[in-house]
């Protein structure tokens, strides 16, 4: 009987060595059922994001603070440097803001000519930027605002410098958006003054490359690339980005965001349902 | 009471640290160009529990951790928690042999173990996703694994100490 019940104990040992086993097991399930695209598990991964999400805002204050003192430090041992390219770029601009000033007024004129009745910009909302780590697998972020304040699937996130992603799932109070820089985003865009019609596509580095382009096509370094508008995701003349260089048929693009650290994205609603239909009526399309 | 509280406190210190650790990898974050998510060994933590105190960090709390990990730091879902949990395993299996161990046969078989698991994971997502980081990224991320492990094994090693008071 004693032998018995050490048997059992040993038993039950012996189960409990292997017990990590199961839990791989159960990962890899996870895992295998992710790559498959199994709907379960994208809404399982929003339901842990909104659980998660608070203690990270929470946590990223401090973080942000440190950041911002160890920015300002690097900037003032920069400050000569920074100085002196900070005046050879407004002298730039400064030419700059003349021709906008003239393009501007011919602008406005011409609109009365033609009587041209400017399109709705969309409803837009600044979100906090939850987390925003550039893994090697995924380019992504999760925002502070979900259903909430209105986010839907298929917003566009834009910066001050241009383009960012679009937003992917939307959970109560967060949503994640996928950048234009991952493996997975192909984004139709026009190029250069003749406006050639292209794909750019994210290969999870900051130099997304452009594919599908016209044969008879020729892009230049330097040229503009914008949001061409097709296929509803995204508004045409966004502005994404320059092309960086053009080596044995690969094309590449400069992106004009480059932020490291995000804070702050301003989330827009253009009303454009596109490939990722929403649940809810866009906000625009109800003339809000 | 306080006794009781303090016993608490510290027994969920392990869990806490490594949850710190993931939340710190998530916050896009450098200093002078050095990225915090190099500091931010999670692997070691896991290693050193599963071997001088499995109670302390359950492989429950380990899978967790990788659910957290992989939605933070936009990883294919899965892929953390099963690889930690196996991190576990390892340690725990070997416990007899590495709890007696020197440190570096210890030191040893953690660069052995992280390297076979580094492996396993980009064979994993290179089938599945196709897609593997740049050499750069993984030559820093590992070695970072492994040069780190005395640092956070000390800090382990501390932590531990302070359970076993309370134990």
């Amino acid at each position: 009987m004693g032998n018995k019940f050490l048997n059992l104990k040993q038993i039950k040992s012996q189960i409990k060595k292997f017990v990590p086993v199961f839990f791989v097991l159960v990962g890899l399930m996870m895992f295998f059922l992710t790559a498959l695209n199994v709907p379960v598990m994208v809404a399982l991964k929003t339901k842990i994001m909104e659980f998660v999400a608070p203690v990270i805002a929470v946590v990223s204050y401090p973080v942000q603070f440190v950041q911002d003192k160890s920015e300002s430090l690097q900037a003032y041992l920069n400050v000569y440097e920074e100085n002196k390219r900070l005046k050879a770029e407004n002298e730039v601009l400064k030419s700059w803001q003349k021709m906008a000033l003239k393009l501007a007024v011919d602008q406005k004129e011409l609109a009365r000519l033609l009587n041209y009745k400017p399109v709705a910009q969309g409803r837009e909302y600044v979100v906090r930027v939850l987390a925003d780590y550039n893994s090697p697998f995924s380019q992504s972020l999760i925002i502070n605002g979900g259903e909430n304040i209105g986010v839907q699937k298929g917003d566009v996130l834009v910066t001050n410098d241009g383009l960012l992603g679009h937003v992917i799932e939307v959970g109560t109070a967060t949503a994640r958006a996928l950048k234009v820089t991952d493996f997975y985003s192909r984004l139709p865009v026009s190029i250069g003054t003749k406006k050639i019609v292209a794909l750019m596509s994210g290969d999870n580095t900051h130099y997304p490359k452009i594919t599908a382009l016209p044969e008879e096509a020729v892009v230049s370094v330097g040229d503009y690339v914008m949001t061409a508008g097709d296929a509803g995701v995204y508004p045409s003349g966004i502005p994404v980005g320059r092309i960086a260089s053009v080596k044995d048929g690969e094309i590449s693009v400069d992106l004009f965001e480059r932020s490291e650290h995000l804070e702050f994205v301003r989330a827009v609603d253009f009303g454009l349902k596109g490939l990722l239909p929403s649940e809810k009526p866009c906000a625009v399309s109800e003339g809000k | 009471m306080e006794w009781h509280f303090k016993r608490r406190v510290v027994m969920i210190m392990p869990f806490a640290i490594a949850a710190l650790f993931v939340l710190m990898k998530s916050l896009s974050f450098d200093f002078f160009g050095f990225s915090q998510s190099y500091l931010t060994n999670l692997w070691a933590v896991i290693f050193y529990f599963s071997v001088f105190n499995p109670n302390a960090l359950s492989v429950l709390k380990v899978f967790i951790l990788g659910v957290c990990a992989d939605i933070l730091l936009q990883m294919p879902f899965g892929i953390s928690p099963s690889m930690y949990c196996f991190m576990f395993f390892i340690g725990h299996f070997n416990r007899r042999t590495l709890v007696h161990a020197t440190f570096s046969f210890q030191w040893v078989g953690y660069t052995v173990a992280s390297g076979f698991l580094f492996l396993l994971g980009l064979i994993l997502l290179k089938v599945m996703y196709g897609a593997v980081p740049h050499a750069g990224y993984l030559t820093a991320e590992y070695a970072s694994l492994v040069i780190l492990y005395p640092i956070i094994a000390a800090g382990c090693g501390s932590i531990n100490r302070l359970i076993g008071r309370y134990v």
